[in-house]
């Protein structure tokens, strides 16, 4: 256990220490944030007035309008740290990479610790940064939706929002220390970097709704885990927002807005469940695991 | 006399390339030995079965008693394994460096902090504790990667190219230390090197090539054995066919070269008769002494352009 714990500790001292790296992973998070504010904020926005106008009269359009910015900001926010569980992961899961390629590893190996352990230690220690960067993500997030006049999240809803981030973490770490254990040098995994770093936000529904997407590509992602951790999170994030801003609305309505942004997702005729999204994902993070075992007990180095 | 590494048989083969091809050897506990052989010859594979991290393809090996491949976690405690490259994390101080890699030997924080004094202090490292290490310099990180090694009181220190890349000064230094390990703690030290001066230090020298151990003996031995002392004769201007006919003429080797004829003789004693022949022809004159390069060459058959006469 000491020795999980002093590896873990090294790889996040190691991953910590490069200042301009964290720094940098935290601004492109908030850059992110800010553009999406900025360019999609307005569109989201002004689709949920359109929607609501159709109930004219009895209701208030100023009101609407606030209601709407507060919903689609933790619409991003929920996005965000969905972004950040993969991004963050995949920059920690690096160092495993860098490792095998300059020997370290194999000092590693030659030391009295079972190889599984430092298998772990590398996804424990992307786990543990993960969930610092997307709590630090969501307390500047949410300083900022109150400060513009939206309400702070309850502490069930945070706590709940707190164990999906938990949840994505683990499963993202897992599937990048897979992908690591196929990547033999670090300039390819910076490679990778950034095709996952670009593709994330849209193959995530992240960037745009769902529903803008062709509905080919939307039935394709819906058997891959961001889309499903990206809807838990969604709709941790905006339960509140969207009970106050559809207020009134028939429930029709409703579930197709959130089938649209992807709030929801539908499984056939179905909309999936939360304890289906969440098996689905604890499958997957299963699977990866199971993989990794195998890799792992294949890969000795004897591979030259 | 107890022995610290067994090896017998042992190989490793990647699809068709034999890397090691059936080796055998045994270096006694204590003992400083010197594994040498060209780029590709199969050291590294061979130091890499012997720190359990390649399983061999047949053959079997033994540390303190301890069987490869049965024995593998009891082997890791006993050995420590300096690389060709450093494995430290450079944004990391050397104290937290040799700390994080000690604690996966040891779990007492108190005999874990000892650990780092003595490695510290045989290493010369105590002022260099708290800086990060990629801030060192090339030397001082080479101590630092030793002391790694050495924070668990190996009984066997495996060192793979350990020098290479450094300067004459800090070269020295580094083996400095080593020795004084070796010497101090009768710890076994078993090296690969390019360097042959640093070789001709070991008690007992194996040299590989192509996969097979192919000479074992003392440096003193080697030398003498693939070492030929040789003669550099200056010859007068209008004295150099005759020269060369009188080495011919004696069935000696020589080599022609800008300035002079190099000789290859028995032994030193044998130059004393060449020279006194020679006495009135020649303008100048070196003994030369064999070197453990000469071992080297010899032994992996690169060495060419004598002229056998």
């Amino acid at each position: 256990m000491k020795q999980f714990v002093s590896l873990t500790k090294r790889n996040c001292l190691v991953f910590l220490r490069d200042r301009a790296a964290v720094f940098f992973s935290l601004l492109a998070m908030l850059i992110v944030l800010m553009l999406m504010g900025v360019f999609l904020g307005n569109m989201n926005e002004e689709h949920v007035v359109e929607l609501l106008k159709q109930y004219g009269g009895a209701r208030d359009s100023g009101l609407d309008g606030e209601h709407a910015r507060e919903l689609i900001q933790y619409w991003t926010l929920a996005g965000i740290l969905v972004v950040n569980a993969v991004t963050v992961t995949l920059s920690v899961i690096g160092n495993r990479v860098a490792d095998a390629s300059d020997g370290t590893l194999a000092s590693m190996y030659s030391a009295p610790v079972r190889r599984g352990t430092i298998a772990l230690s590398y996804m424990a220690s992307a786990v543990l940064i993960g969930i610092v960067m997307c709590v630090l993500t969501f307390c500047i997030y949410q300083g900022y939706i109150v400060i513009s006049g939206g309400e702070l999240l309850e502490s069930r809803t945070f706590f709940k929002v707190f164990l999906l981030i938990v949840l994505n973490v683990c499963i993202f770490s897992m599937i990048m220390y897979l992908c690591a254990l196929f990547v033999k040098s670090s300039s390819a995994w910076s490679g990778i970097a950034t095709v996952v770093g670009t593709l994330v936000g849209f193959v995530g529904g992240i960037y745009l709704p769902m529903g803008s997407l062709p509905k080919g590509v939307a039935e394709v992602l819906k058997y891959i885990p961001i889309l499903h951790g990206t809807s838990l999170m969604r709709e941790a994030c905006c339960r509140d927002a969207l009970e106050k801003t559809f207020a009134n609305v028939p429930p029709q309505l409703v579930s197709e807005y959130k089938e649209y942004m992807g709030i929801k997702i539908k499984m056939g005729e179905k909309a999936a469940s939360f304890p289906f999204q969440i098996l689905f994902l604890a499958g997957c993070g299963i699977i990866t695991f199971i993989i990794i075992m195998i890799v792992q007990k294949k890969r000795t180095i004897n591979d030259r | 006399m107890e022995t610290a590494i067994q090896v017998t048989h042992l190989k490793k083969y990647f699809q068709e390339i034999k890397a090691v091809d059936d080796i055998s050897f045994s270096v006694p506990k204590g003992e400083f030995f010197g594994f040498l052989g060209i780029n590709g010859a199969g050291k590294s594979t061979t130091i890499n079965m012997l720190c359990t991290l390649l399983e061999p393809t047949a053959g079997e090996a033994w540390l303190n008693g301890l069987k490869i491949g049965k024995d593998n976690e009891k082997i890791k405690k006993h050995i420590g394994v300096v690389y060709q490259n450093n494995c430290l994390d450079n944004l990391l101080t050397v104290k937290e460096n040799l700390m994080l890699r000690g604690s996966l030997y040891e779990e007492n924080r108190r005999r874990l902090k000892e650990n780092l004094a003595f490695a510290a202090g045989i290493l010369d490292l105590e002022e260099v504790l708290d800086r990060p290490f990629g801030k060192l310099s090339g030397g001082q990180k080479r101590r630092c990667e030793i002391a790694r090694a050495l924070m668990h009181t190996p009984d066997i220190l495996f060192l793979d190219e350990p020098t290479t890349g450094l300067d004459p000064a800090t070269r020295k230094s580094v083996w400095q230390a080593v020795h004084t390990l070796q010497k101090e703690m009768r710890m076994t030290v078993f090296l690969t090197t390019h360097y042959m001066e640093e070789a001709a230090k070991a008690d007992h020298i194996g040299i590989m090539n192509h996969g097979k151990f192919v000479e074992y003996g003392t440096p003193f031995a080697l030398k003498e054995t693939y070492a030929k002392d040789k003669l550099y004769l200056i010859p007068l201007q209008d004295q150099w066919e005759h020269i060369q006919s009188e080495l011919k003429k004696r069935q000696l080797k020589y080599s022609r070269r800008e300035e002079g004829i190099l000789v290859s003789i028995e032994n030193t004693m044998e130059a004393l008769d060449i020279l006194d022949a020679m006495r009135q022809r020649i303008q100048g004159f070196e003994v030369i002494q064999g070197t453990m390069d000469d071992v080297f060459l010899n032994v992996t058959k690169e060495e060419g352009n004598e002229t056998v006469c």
